[in-house]
């Protein structure tokens, strides 16, 4: 579980008294934690409002990254003349790419069940973001190879881990069709961009 | 280009982490624990999905899940599917500019981007009318089954998309192969692109159903498989169309897809079956 950070003020004096204490340390076992009805922690008993702002930005981690591999179809040649390099070398960017989006999940989706969803998530899309730098200014067609691929890895977040994040807040006799349409970014994404 | 999708990265990024909440259930719950733990640090506390192995032995044990998934008979069958469909999308997308540029159609690059409109429809359409109901079906036979859901109750709508692909498939290769109207050509891809999406949907359901608290790993097992042929076979595909012509070349995918559309119609029947027979420990 990730480590949550203590406050000084949060760390209550030990008020319970003596008699209290032993009953708890007579129970042997340990009390179940559960969501309870009306729990405002449960995802599936937010309000629809709070689960589409989720879903929206999630959502939009899935369309933009495919968009990013085929938005640049169209202008291989003119980038393979900047860059002085072959269309194929231009074209391998974008093979790198795809096939990193396809691998991120394998390393992101497991992460996000065992450090939590959201860590992942803003992490991940940091780095995509912050790649789009090196990737705006790269003066060769290796470095663009080199800094896609890895832009590629961390971009793949929203495909990686928004269908395990619709399964945390919707149940399964309702998620079909909001899922349908989250999933049209990852399938939409790479026309669009054409 | 590069700059402007930097730009709006960094908003939704910053949007991320102002409003995108937690939702993984142990994690939220872990939470909980800790802070009844502070309340009360004589108490003890458990719960459902506690793990309280070290991080790196964590680490280790979830790494191999999208594999042990993956190898599952009907993941790799429906990842297979999958793999199929978007390695003929991506072919079939990356080839309309030079099938369409060309005598006699011979539509400008503006033209030809408005041609992704068809498939885009089908899509859209698909998402709205068919796909809420996968959810309709999977209630109806719940409830027929006595209120006992079964992650086969996803499949039967993704026997609309099997019988839609090849057929769109033979439609598209053999009117684009005698070059009859650009209209007759692409409404081909206005029927594929609403199987696709109902397979696409039917099959990511039906993952997220079989492994619910691990639907991530399956559905990230399921990817790489479709990513990395899609990712390749556009790369094979032009040769390909140039040997065979469109006719044959584009039909080489529609045989696939009849070869692999049973697929749906016998994990509906012999799906529990065959996962009681390769079952699983995820944990």
């Amino acid at each position: 579980m990730p480590p949550h950070q203590v406050s000084d003020e949060e760390r209550r004096p030990l008020l319970t008294s003596e008699g209290e204490r032993n009953s708890y340390l007579d129970e042997e076992e340990p009390e179940e934690i559960t969501f309870t009805d009306g729990d405002e922690d449960d995802p599936k008993q937010w309000s629809g409002k709070k689960k589409l702002m989720n879903v929206f930005i999630i959502a939009f981690m899935a369309i933009i990254s495919p968009l990013a591999s085929s938005m640049f179809t169209p202008g291989i040649s003119q980038i393979a003349e900047d860059l002085h390099a072959s269309e194929e070398a231009i074209i391998a960017t974008t093979t790198g790419f795809v096939i990193a989006l396809g691998i991120g999940p394998l390393v992101l989706a497991p992460f996000s069940e065992t450090f939590g969803r959201r860590k992942i998530y803003i992490i991940s899309f940091t780095v995509f973001t912050l790649l789009q730098i090196p990737t705006a200014l790269a003066p060769n067609a290796a470095t663009l190879i080199a800094v896609r691929t890895i832009s590629g890895f961390f971009g793949s977040v929203g495909i990686a881990n928004g269908g395990g994040t619709l399964n945390d807040m919707y149940e399964p006799h309702e998620r079909a069709g909001i899922f349908g349409w989250y999933l049209l970014g990852p399938l939409l994404g790479p026309t669009i961009g054409e | 280009m590069y700059w402007i999708l930097a730009i709006v990265c960094a908003f939704n990024t910053t949007i991320g982490y102002l409003f995108l909440r937690e939702t993984y259930a142990p994690v939220i719950l872990g939470w909980k624990r800790e802070r009844l733990q502070q309340d009360n640090p004589e108490a003890k506390y458990k719960f459902e999905g506690q793990d309280d192995r070290p991080v790196s032995a964590k680490l280790r044990q979830s790494m191999k899940r999208p594999i042990v998934i993956f190898i599952q008979p009907i993941v790799l069958t429906m990842s297979a599917y999958q793999a199929l469909i978007f390695g003929t999308t991506y072919s079939i997308f990356t080839n309309l500019q030079s099938i369409f540029a060309e005598i006699p159609y011979c539509f400008d690059s503006e033209q030809v981007g408005l041609l992704y409109l068809c498939p885009g429809i089908g899509f859209l359409l698909s998402v709205w009318f068919i796909v809420p109901r996968i959810d309709t079906v999977y209630n109806r036979l719940t409830e027929k089954n006595n209120g006992k859901a079964m992650p086969e109750y996803r499949l039967p709508l993704a026997n609309i998309g099997s019988v839609l692909l090849p057929m769109s498939l033979f439609w598209f290769a053999w009117t684009v192969e005698y070059r009859l109207h650009w209209a007759i050509c692409m409404a081909a891809t206005f029927f594929y692109g609403l199987g696709q999406v109902v397979i696409f949907n039917t099959v990511q359901n039906y993952y997220i159903d079989s492994f619910s608290k691990y639907a991530a790993s399956a559905i990230a097992g399921g990817s790489v498989f479709r990513s990395l042929v899609g990712g390749v076979v556009p790369l094979v595909a032009p040769p390909m169309f140039e040997k065979l012509g469109y006719g044959w070349g584009i039909s080489t995918f529609g045989f696939l897809a009849v070869a692999i559309g049973p697929a749906p119609l016998v994990f509906y029947y012999y799906g529990p079956r065959i996962r009681e027979r390769f079952p699983l420990s995820l944990d």
